[in-house]
């Protein structure tokens, strides 16, 4: 199995900065609002439809539309429906404060690029603390 | 992130546990953006204020906020609801959501906010002078005081708008420094935009092309006020634009370029389609500015709509065109002027078709609201709900 190392830089002062899960990696930007279902954790409206989030390690480039993306997360996280860790290219403020309150690892600036370099399937462990991200590749 | 004497005692708690809080959502914030420092700010336009998009997280949000104590220490104005507070029976809201959504506006009162329930406060009194540092939520809203207006802020979240309004400060990073406030990208636009809801597929375009980029829009149109609503709020519901330049100006940095014309435009109009007649029209997304309201009231005065017809605008708008009798000629018509909710953020029921004159409407239709959306300009739409072809 092949295993890569991509660095980044990464959410401290989580009470879990680590964590790991499955990636789903999207190669669109995410809007919180309008492309996630917030009772279900799954994707519409979006070329990952269907798709969830939930449990998942999440790869995206960045976050768009809706400024209350934020309350989206937090709602997701409090039903158990939140992404384990979030990966982007450039984070964005929506984002990262649904990050903050609903203490979900995350990280970016990460080299090599991860919307590339991860693939949907790959397991995914982070350590948002240390900006690093393991990836064992499915294939 | 450096903090001050006094900041550090105010993340301690020496001021309450409240601007402790709003410190540790800060700190977080610029810690991660790397930040050198806090900055005052002079205002804060606050978002996350539905019921239907905050859920049940808003409210533990607001009411954690709002046991510590939380007062705003700057001018804080609030964003749409979810219902209109007066006339919420008339949208077939139920009364659970409704009185979900009056604690959710009362909490933010409580501590001090301005409940203009708007998306633009740019029209309620929170005018962000030119170069003024802010913290603005609310997409729409932070393009067109970035761009409009000249004034300063990120595009924050609902909860760090907050969080400021109570510290009345921002961690200084992003579209607060110089460098970051550079166009990075060039738009050349080759076609004479006929209406707002032009100027807003051009912005719809502009969002779903370059994400958060700074569009440098060479155009020869004007860009009026309606107009500057209209393409903000749309290439920050395709994108994530927080900042763009508008005019005839040459630069001479290699940028990118794009070129739109009249073919680009009318694609996203064909983008928006429905599959029968719609069965309901909406505007005022962004809130309707007098101006728009005006319009609507001479097409439709003395005529009767045949498909509802809705408006959404601040409560400050609506009086005014009250005390100008626009809203009596819309209302006359058969239609409805909204205040404190909008197309997106209200639990709409029993529609399935919507026609809009906003791209930002059209955009959040299917997934907000399972409605199939068509793109129209304003008389076009308002026509329509008259049941006449012209």
């Amino acid at each position: 199995m092949t295993k890569i190392v991509l660095k980044g830089f990464g959410l401290k002062a989580l009470k879990s900065p680590v964590a790991e899960g499955e990636a789903l990696v999207s190669e669109s930007p995410i809007s919180f609002l309008g492309n996630v279902n917030p009772e279900t954790g799954i994707i519409q409206n979006h070329p990952l439809e269907g798709e969830s989030v939930a449990g998942r390690v999440l790869v995206f480039p960045t976050g768009v539309g809706s400024t209350v993306g934020t309350y989206v997360i937090i709602n997701l996280a409090e039903k158990g429906l939140a992404p384990r860790a979030m990966i982007q290219r450039k984070a964005d403020t929506v984002t990262l404060i649904g990050a903050v309150v609903a203490g979900i690892p995350l990280i970016h600036r990460v080299t090599p690029d991860p919307v590339e370099s991860i693939k949907t399937g790959d397991w995914v462990k982070v350590d948002s603390s240390k900006g690093i991200i393991e990836v064992e590749k499915k294939k | 992130m450096y903090l001050t004497k006094e900041e550090e005692k105010a993340l301690d708690g020496e001021y309450g546990e409240a601007v402790s809080l709003a410190m540790r959502v800060l700190c977080s914030l610029g810690d991660f953006f790397e930040a050198e420092r806090l900055i005052p700010i002079q205002s804060a336009h606050i978002s996350g204020v539905s019921y239907k998009t905050g859920g049940d997280a808003l409210l533990t949000t607001l009411k954690k906020f709002s046991s510590l104590g939380s007062r705003t220490l700057i001018p804080a104005t609030l964003n749409p609801g979810g219902v209109d507070l007066e006339r919420w029976r008339e949208m077939g809201v139920e009364e659970t959501f409704f009185e979900k959504q009056k604690e959710i506006i009362s909490l933010y009162e409580r501590m001090g906010v301005f409940a203009t329930c708007s998306c633009t406060p740019y029209e309620a009194g929170n005018i962000p002078a030119r170069g003024a540092h802010v913290s603005f939520a609310e997409s729409s809203a932070v393009a067109f005081i970035n761009s409009y207006l000249n004034a300063r802020t990120n595009r924050e979240s609902g909860l760090s708008a907050l969080a400021s309004a109570i510290t009345g400060k921002t961690p200084l990073y992003g579209l607060h420094l110089d460098e970051n406030r550079l166009p990075t990208v060039r738009v050349k636009v080759n076609v004479a935009l006929e209406s707002p809801t032009h100027y807003g597929a051009l912005g719809y375009l502009i969002g779903k092309d370059f994400g958060d980029a700074v569009p440098l829009i060479q155009s020869d149109n004007p860009l009026p006020l309606v107009e500057a609503k209209h393409l903000s709020s749309a290439a920050a519901a395709s994108g994530a634009v927080a900042l763009y330049y508008w005019g005839s100006v040459e630069v001479t940095e290699n940028l990118e370029k794009i070129e739109i014309g009249k073919g680009e435009i009318n694609e996203v109009f064909e983008s928006f389609s429905l599959t029968g007649e719609p069965d309901v029209v909406m505007l005022g997304c962004p809130h309707y500015s007098i101006y728009e309201l005006r319009r609507v009231a001479e097409i439709v005065e003395g005529k009767r709509v045949k498909t509802p017809l809705w408006i959404f605008t601040s409560r400050q708008v609506k009086c005014l065109g009250e005390q100008m009798g626009f809203v009596q000629k819309i209302e006359r018509a058969g239609g409805k002027v909204f205040c404190d909710t909008c197309p997106i953020v209200a639990p709409l029921k029993g529609f399935s078709g919507l026609l809009t004159d906003s791209a930002k409407a059209a955009h959040y239709a299917p997934s907000m609201n399972k409605m199939e959306a068509s793109l129209q300009p304003t008389e076009k739409c308002v026509k329509a709900a008259l049941g006449s072809k012209q």
